[in-house]
Formats: C-alpha cells, structure tokens, sequence
C-alpha cells in the first residue's frame, strides 16, 4: 500500500476509535479544567491527567528510540497567552473543547454542529484568512531558551538522557500520588476515568506514531486539520491535509458509533438563544486556538507531552479564559434566578 | 426552559427542571442554582439528556453535600436525577 492509502486508513480508524472512546468515557477538558476551581468532581481532570501521563512517558521514550519525530513550538508568548485565553472564553460558550464538540456533533446534538462550523471557520479566519496579520503580528515576540527548543528539559539546562527521566519522574510521581488518592467511583454511566485516560492516552499516542510513520513529526491535534479541511474544501488548496485531517473526520463517526450502539444517538436542537450562543463560541475557541497554534489537544496533551513550554503556557492560559467565562456564566444565572425569585415573591403579594 | 417532562415526572418533587437540551457547564450552573432556591429538605429533579452530564451532576451536587437520592434512565438519552437538597 502507498502511504497515501495507509494515511487515509489509519487516520480514519484512528480517528474513529478517539471519538468512540471520547463519547464513551464522556471526555471533556471542558469540564475537566472547570473542576480545579468550580467543582469538587475532578473525574474528568484525573482521566486527562492519565492522557498527559501516558503521552510524556510515550513520547519521549518513542523520540529516544528514533521511533517518532518530536516538533516543539516556538514560544511566541503573546500569541500563546491571549490565544489560549480567548480558547478558553470560548469553550464554555460552545458548551464543549474541540474535541467536546467534536464528539458531540456525531451524537446528533445540533448545537454543537453549530460550536463545530463556528470552530472551522475560525480558524481558517486567523490562519490564512483575513485576521492572518494578528496572528503574524503576535507570533513575533518570541523567547529563546538556550538557543534549542522551548521546552521544559531546556528550560533547566538537561541534556542526557538521565536526567530527562528524572524530570519526567519529578513531574509524573506527585500526579500518580494524587490520582492513587482518588476517591471511589461514583455514579459512573460510561466508562470510568482510569479507563477512559489509559484508552484516550494510547490513542493518542499511537497518533504521534502514524503521523510520525506519515512524514508528520506531531501528535493528535484539531486545530491545523480543522484549517486544512476548510481551505480545501473550499479553496481547493489541499496542501493542509495530512493524516491528522483524516482523524479529524473519523471522531464524530466513532462518537457517532459508540452513542448508536448506548442508544443516545439522536437529533437535538436547542433553544435560538443557546443555538446562536454555540455558534459565536465555537467562531471565538477557532480564532483562539489558531492564535495560539493548538487547543485542548494540541498543546493540552500533544504539546505538554514533549513538555514543550509553549504549550504548558497555553494549557494554564486555556484554564484561564474557561475559568473567566464559567464565573461570568454563575454571575448571570444568579443574577437572573434572583430576578425570578423577586418576580415571584412580586405576585405572591399581588 | 423548564416544562413537564411527560406525565410522571415531578411526583413528590418540589421542582422540575428540564435541561435536556443544555450541556456542561450549564446543566451543573442551573442544577446547582435551582436547588439553592429550594428549601433544605425539599426534592429538585433534574432531566438531562447526555450521558456526560448524566454522571457529572449527580457526582459534583453530591460533593456539595446534598443528597442524591437517585439516577434513573427512563428512556434512550434520557435521564433523571433526584436530589434533596441539604
């Protein structure tokens, strides 16, 4: 087979077996970011801590062994911090990550084709379109580290292979030590953390493996493909498609498998207002993340797995906006459940 | 929003909340808000209609102290929470 062929295979299948575990496990860093300052559920926060886990470890022991191709991103900090950030105002508004939406729209939910379309059309705008020259602009400050790549073992001058696993150690060990004091499962309905962490993560990194195996020295993203599906579809440029825009595609039809089989495969249009609201949220989390050079997926578990600082900045500016927009969210529910209760209270004494 | 589920719903509860249509963070915002307006003791249910949601609420209401007193799944993507709030 070509490797044309063998891309197109393996991203579809890839892609396909990322959405069903997603739809499955019930995956979103939405909600998983939302728990370290909102909510005392951190379910979805230890299965994404398992993903990143699984990746750094993956990785670089796949880079050490020649096995894969690692790329690390400029730390072009502007571009990272607002992008990131407006990522994150963005995704509580879509009601879902990239990949949240992603799974969603293959279960049927039409607001979420909505956050989806908004999402793509983003990006193409910041990448390429006609907001390129932000995105130019902000990508121009960058920091060196040591004159190699931005990353974390760099960062505090490691160069053998011994001391890139010590630092890894240092990170991972405090993270098992909180996920080992998890407390007992409870009201679980799909898949249970650890299992969706161990599936999501080997996923994605047999991910980095096939798109390393395809010339692509990177992991499982949404940002990039989303661009150059868009510009080739619509354009004709295929020059952005890539094994990754194939997985892409696959995820909704793998969400769309696993919530056929559970029976939760079915239409649902919400409301104009929430509708409208997903759609602007979508368009908002594309410009960011195209600023930004990645979401959730791209630096929040393939970036931070080469412990690129890049993308542990854009992770912790991702964290921010979410945080920023769900306290705007609790502000104005609150707001309008006192305005009720005031109305009530009004007729009551009518 | 909020409307009658179908003819069984609400029995011995206080309120009804039907959120169906809505996804995370908003069915944690409005469950949440909807039970604090509610006196200790009383029943809120909630109907949701995505499996995510469906184990994220009940686990985080309850980690605000208020009781779960179940989750049922009546029909395919349809699900229902009954809490008492603390």
């Amino acid at each position: 087979m070509t490797t044309a062929v063998t891309g197109v295979i393996g991203g579809l299948a890839l892609g396909l077996g990322i959405g069903y575990a997603l739809q499955r496990g019930g995956f979103c860093m939405n909600t998983a970011f939302r728990s370290v300052s909102f909510e005392k559920d951190r379910t979805l926060l230890r299965a994404w801590l398992v993903v990143v886990a699984i990746n750094v470890v993956g990785v670089n022991l796949l880079a050490e062994l020649g096995l894969i191709g690692t790329m690390t991103p400029p730390l072009y900090w502007p571009a990272l911090l607002l992008g990131g950030f407006v990522f994150g105002l963005g995704m509580v508004l879509a009601g879902g990550c990239a990949s949240g939406t992603c799974y969603r729209v293959g279960r049927g939910m039409l607001g979420s084709w909505a956050a989806l379309l908004g999402f793509i059309f983003g990006t193409a705008a910041m990448d390429g379109g006609a907001l390129v020259a932000v995105q130019e602009n902000m990508r121009i400050p960058t920091i060196e580290i040591a004159g190699s790549e931005p990353t974390l073992f760099n960062l505090v001058g490691i160069q053998s292979s011994v001391g890139r696993w010590v630092l890894i150690a240092a990170i991972l060990v405090p993270a098992m030590v909180y996920l080992a004091r998890a407390p007992k499962d409870r009201f679980v309905i799909g898949w249970t953390w650890r299992k969706t962490g161990v599936v999501v993560g080997i996923l994605a990194l047999a991910a980095w493996v096939v798109s390393s195996a395809h010339g692509r020295d990177f992991g499982l993203s949404f940002t990039q493909p989303a661009v150059g599906l868009t510009r080739w579809l619509i354009a004709g440029d295929g020059g952005g498609v890539s094994v990754a825009t194939y997985m892409f595609v696959g995820v909704p039809v793998g969400a769309w498998l696993a919530a056929v089989i559970r029976k939760e495969a079915m239409w649902r249009i919400p409301d104009a207002r929430t509708f409208v609201r997903q759609l602007g949220g979508g368009a908002t989390m594309g410009l960011g993340a195209s600023l930004a050079g990645g979401c959730n997926i791209g630096h929040g578990i393939t970036g931070i797995a080469t412990l690129s600082v890049g993308s542990i900045v854009a992770t912790f500016s991702i964290m921010l906006g979410g945080w920023a927009m769900t306290a705007l969210v609790f502000f104005r529910a609150t707001r309008a459940a006192e305005r009720e209760m005031a109305a009530q209270t009004r007729t009551a004494e009518a | 929003m909020e409307q009658q589920a179908n003819e069984n719903t609400g029995q011995n509860a206080d309120r009804v909340l039907d959120i169906r249509d809505e996804v995370c963070p908003y069915t944690f915002v409005k469950s949440k808000l909807a039970l604090e307006q509610l006196d200790s003791g009383q029943i809120l249910e909630v109907h949701l209609g995505n499996s995510e949601s469906a184990s994220n609420v009940p686990r985080s209401i309850s980690l605000e102290e208020h009781e779960v007193l179940g989750v049922e799944q009546p029909e395919p993507s349809h699900w229902v929470v009954r809490v008492q709030r603390s």
